[in-house]
């Protein structure tokens, strides 16, 4: 069973002033627990307005967001529930912090749930190892840090709520190279280990090559692609018309494809590429 | 989320009034704020309300908006004008134990609610046809001559100026923190007064703190663009009178002379 | 060529770190000639940024000395003309504009300068026209996208008619369109106008455009040299933190497979054609 579905969801915003704009139109797509899904698109593609109807802070005007078959909306007044279950990271989370020390600001979000100091103390100690901090850091200062510090703080302030789904928009934008490759290998660690389900927005094709299992391709508030990564990044050409970036050796395989070399373009991880490759030159060697 | 902000009250337009030197409209404001202070007989008053119609007009904005500018401060006329009717001497009209209403009273709480109403009226016409950025630079060379008296006029206008810019960002940025805290489980609409108050504090201290780092980064970047203050500086578009610039003086001279020939020749209130 | 940019021994740390022994930067020499294209390529704490704000006086060494034209930065009556020759475009493309419209804030350098206001206007134009932004002259900043506006803050700096521009990891807050719209633009006003180019960055395709690549490690410069034979250096990139290319991983697997492919490959389509060469070379014409 789902542990969040979207059904056909559509949203307008500004309905009625001269301002409207229909920022999303049937989107659907379905979350089981443990899965770890990807969502592209380019600015303007929906992304940030699709994002915050996975945790209720905004209302489809058509179609049902279900979080365990249960439609979030039944009960408006009982929303913010909704949140502790759905855990949304937006771009630059580090902005969000405001207490002075790290214990404290990840503490936020298991406070408004009303849970018990010693649930809450417990809860901000694994959430900060899952991101890889050790307890060192509990009394530090977070404004003190670094901002990829500061980041996995803010990350683990929500991950100490403990979501069955786990959102994050762009975790990995502004990082250097080893910032990225240590918070997402975190991200998976923490995934496999408390089977959370985890909808990662990112502009890095790298990044969903190498992590995610199923993608959603946005385009002007409709989903353009939807399934397996190979299966998606096998429109290649497509995608880098709607203006998205994909992998430099997918480009490169479009480039020997171009030449007339009959390659599969679907190849998204480095192996795969090698292995694509190395069966272009072997296939040779039989003729 | 885009919020479309329109930062003031500005209305793009080709009308006379647009098409004034903000520092002529800044200073004719002034002018016009003196005329409603010192129109206190009835003719003064017609001449008064005659000459906002005109500009009304000249203006090409609708007499519905202006006056909607005037609603938020209905209450406050509207208690002036009252304490006025209560309070001023002359022959009683009404007589019930303390309260005393005079025709003399009736006469200035009236008059009171027309020139409270003009003096709204006349300065919401500015803001309407004069865009902020407009005012901004018509301050600045207005109060020019101040420099020499080491008075910082460069450094005020950039303040206004930086805050317009980011008037909009930071109302994003504003709309931005609260959905991540709500996403966290902020309460924003129950809970008592003191509640609410403190609910926000984590939407307020993100906010300075990235402020600061914000004008940390301006500095640097102003820095790097060789900025040294006022002294010295050119500007691109440097504001210069027209012909419509004088004859607005001109026909504003002619307006405030028979205003006060007006209170002066003809001061009974009938 | 002259040498614009000349570092001597540099040393810095700051003020408050004095008794930490704690060099950002610890003994740099390096010379930036006029109408290079250099990106300074590095993970973050290795010093880049720091050194890069030595470059226009933002800071000033704590030991040895840093040039410019022949000016030492650390005089504060060169600073003016420093800043006029070396400009710099920052991370965040917010916090670079200050006017409530486009072309006033192109011409705030400008009026820094004192320049006459109808220069100033012809140079609004040029600079932005140089940026292909001039669409939006009398647009307000709000509107603008990242990357728009990261090429308005670069037409306020060309604005200054500056020698050299640096560039502290512009592309970093920007997604792919933006991104690439940016390196077009300081490309070509490397190519055409002849504008010196410090890049710093950890994109690798970035770095690619560039013609040569400094590597920093921990304040001292690691490796200076043309992005073929940095690339190459795989070991060194690894121990750095940094990502090696794809392109480079890729044709290091092939060659590991015994497939001819030259060394030093940094382009997708030096790539596409070597493979395609060797492909035909084994294979006789396709």
């Amino acid at each position: 069973m789902a542990i969040i579905e979207l059904r056909t969801i559509s949203f307008r915003y500004g309905a009625g002033t001269p301002f409207e704009k229909q920022a999303l139109q049937n989107i659907s797509l379905s979350v089981d627990r443990g899965d770890f899904i990807g969502i592209i698109g380019h600015t303007g593609s929906g992304k940030s307005t699709l994002i915050r109807h996975f945790n209720g802070l905004l209302r489809p005007d058509s179609g049902q967001v279900l979080v365990n078959n249960e439609d979030i909306w039944k009960n408006p007044r009982q929303i913010r529930s909704v949140r502790f279950q759905i855990g949304l990271v937006f771009q630059y989370p580090e902005t969000q912090i405001f207490e002075d020390t790290v214990a404290q600001d990840i503490a936020y979000g298991p406070k408004n749930m009303g849970l018990d100091q010693e649930t809450i103390n417990q809860r901000v100690l694994e959430a900060l190892h899952f991101v890889g901090l050790d307890d060192s850091y509990l009394d530090r200062n977070p404004f003190r840090m670094s901002g990829g510090e500061m980041r996995r703080v803010a990350i683990a302030g929500v991950m100490a709520m403990k979501p069955a789904v786990l959102v994050l928009d762009e975790p990995t934008a502004g990082l250097d190279p080893e910032g990225r490759r240590n918070l997402l290998k975190h991200l998976e660690q923490y995934r496999r280990k408390t089977n959370t389900a985890i909808i990662m927005v990112s502009h890095s094709m790298e990044d969903i090559a190498e992590h995610v299992q199923r993608v959603l391709v946005l385009d002007k508030g409709k989903t353009a692609f939807e399934g397996s990564v190979p299966s998606v990044f096998a429109h290649a050409d497509e995608l880098m018309q709607l203006g998205l970036d994909v992998p430099q050796m997918t480009k490169v395989l479009l480039g020997l494809k171009a030449k007339g070399y009959s390659v599969d373009t679907s190849a998204v991880t480095m192996d795969q590429a090698e292995h694509e490759l190395l069966r272009l030159f072997e296939r040779k060697d039989h003729e | 989320m885009t919020r479309d902000i329109t930062v003031g009250q500005f209305l793009p337009g080709h009308s006379l009034l647009h098409r004034l030197d903000p520092r002529t409209k800044i200073v004719l404001t002034f002018v016009f704020i003196i005329q409603v202070f010192i129109s206190r007989s009835a003719l003064s008053l017609c001449f008064l309300i005659f000459v906002l119609g005109f500009l009304i007009t000249c203006s090409h904005v609708p007499a519905r908006k202006v006056f909607r500018a005037v609603r938020p401060m209905i209450p406050v006329i509207v208690f002036t004008a009252l304490i006025n009717i209560f309070y001023v001497d002359g022959d009683p009209v009404f007589h019930y134990s303390f309260i005393r209403i005079t025709d003399k009273g009736l006469f200035v709480g009236f008059t009171l609610l027309v020139r409270l109403t003009a003096l709204i009226a006349g300065c919401s016409l500015i803001t309407y046809t004069t865009s902020l950025n407009a005012l901004a630079a018509g301050l600045e060379q207005l109060l020019a001559p101040l420099k020499r008296f080491h008075f910082p006029v460069n450094e005020l206008s950039m303040t206004l100026s930086i805050t317009l810019r980011f008037l909009p960002t930071i109302a994003e940025e504003f709309d931005r923190i609260i959905d991540a805290q709500k996403a966290r489980g902020a309460d924003f609409s129950n809970g008592n007064l003191i509640k609410k108050i403190h609910a926000y504090f984590p939407i307020i201290l993100p906010l300075f703190m990235s402020s600061f780092r914000r004008a940390f980064e301006l500095t640097n970047a102003i820095e790097c663009r060789c900025y040294q203050g006022g002294n010295g500086r050119t500007k691109m578009n440097v504001l210069r009178l027209s012909r419509l610039d004088v004859q607005a003086i001109v026909f504003f001279c002619a307006a405030f002379g028979l205003s006060i020939a007006f209170n002066l020749f003809f001061p009974s209130f009938f | 060529m002259s040498a614009l940019i000349e570092t001597k021994n540099l040393h810095f740390q700051y003020l408050h770190h004095q008794s930490q022994n704690e060099w950002i930067l610890n003994g740099i020499d390096l010379t930036i000639r006029n109408g290079e294209f250099i990106a300074i390529l590095g993970s973050n704490g290795c010093g880049k940024s720091t050194l890069a704000k030595h470059f226009n006086a933002l800071l000033t060494p704590s030991d040895g000395t840093v040039l410019v034209n022949g000016r030492d930065t650390n005089d504060e009556k060169n600073q003016f003309e420093i800043r006029k020759t070396i400009g710099m475009v920052f991370q965040n493309p917010d916090n670079q504009l200050i006017s409530t419209i486009v072309e006033e804030d192109v011409a705030f350098a400008p009026e820094n300068l004192g320049i006459a206001p109808s220069e100033i206007r012809s140079r609004v134009n040029w600079a932005l026209d140089a940026v292909d932004m001039l669409d939006y002259k009398r647009h307000t900043p709000f509107k603008l996208s990242g990357g728009q506006k990261q090429r308005v803050a670069i037409a306020g700096i060309l604005a200054m008619r500056p020698q050299c521009i640096v560039l502290d990891e512009p592309t970093s807050m920007l997604d792919p369109k933006g991104r690439s719209d940016v390196m077009k633009t300081i490309c070509r006003l490397n190519r055409e106008l002849g504008i010196t180019i410090v890049l710093i960055t950890h994109h690798m395709e970035e770095a690619a455009r560039a013609k040569r690549v400094i590597l920093m490690d921990q304040g001292q410069i690691a490796s200076d040299d043309m992005p073929e034979n940095t690339f190459e250096q795989i070991e060194l990139l690894k121990k750095l933190k940094l990502d090696v290319p794809q392109i480079t991983e890729l044709t290091h697997r092939m060659r590991q497979q015994g497939i001819l492919i030259p060394k030093r490959m940094v382009q997708i389509d030096q790539c596409v054609d070597a493979l395609a060469a060797a492909l035909e070379e084994r294979y006789g014409h396709y």
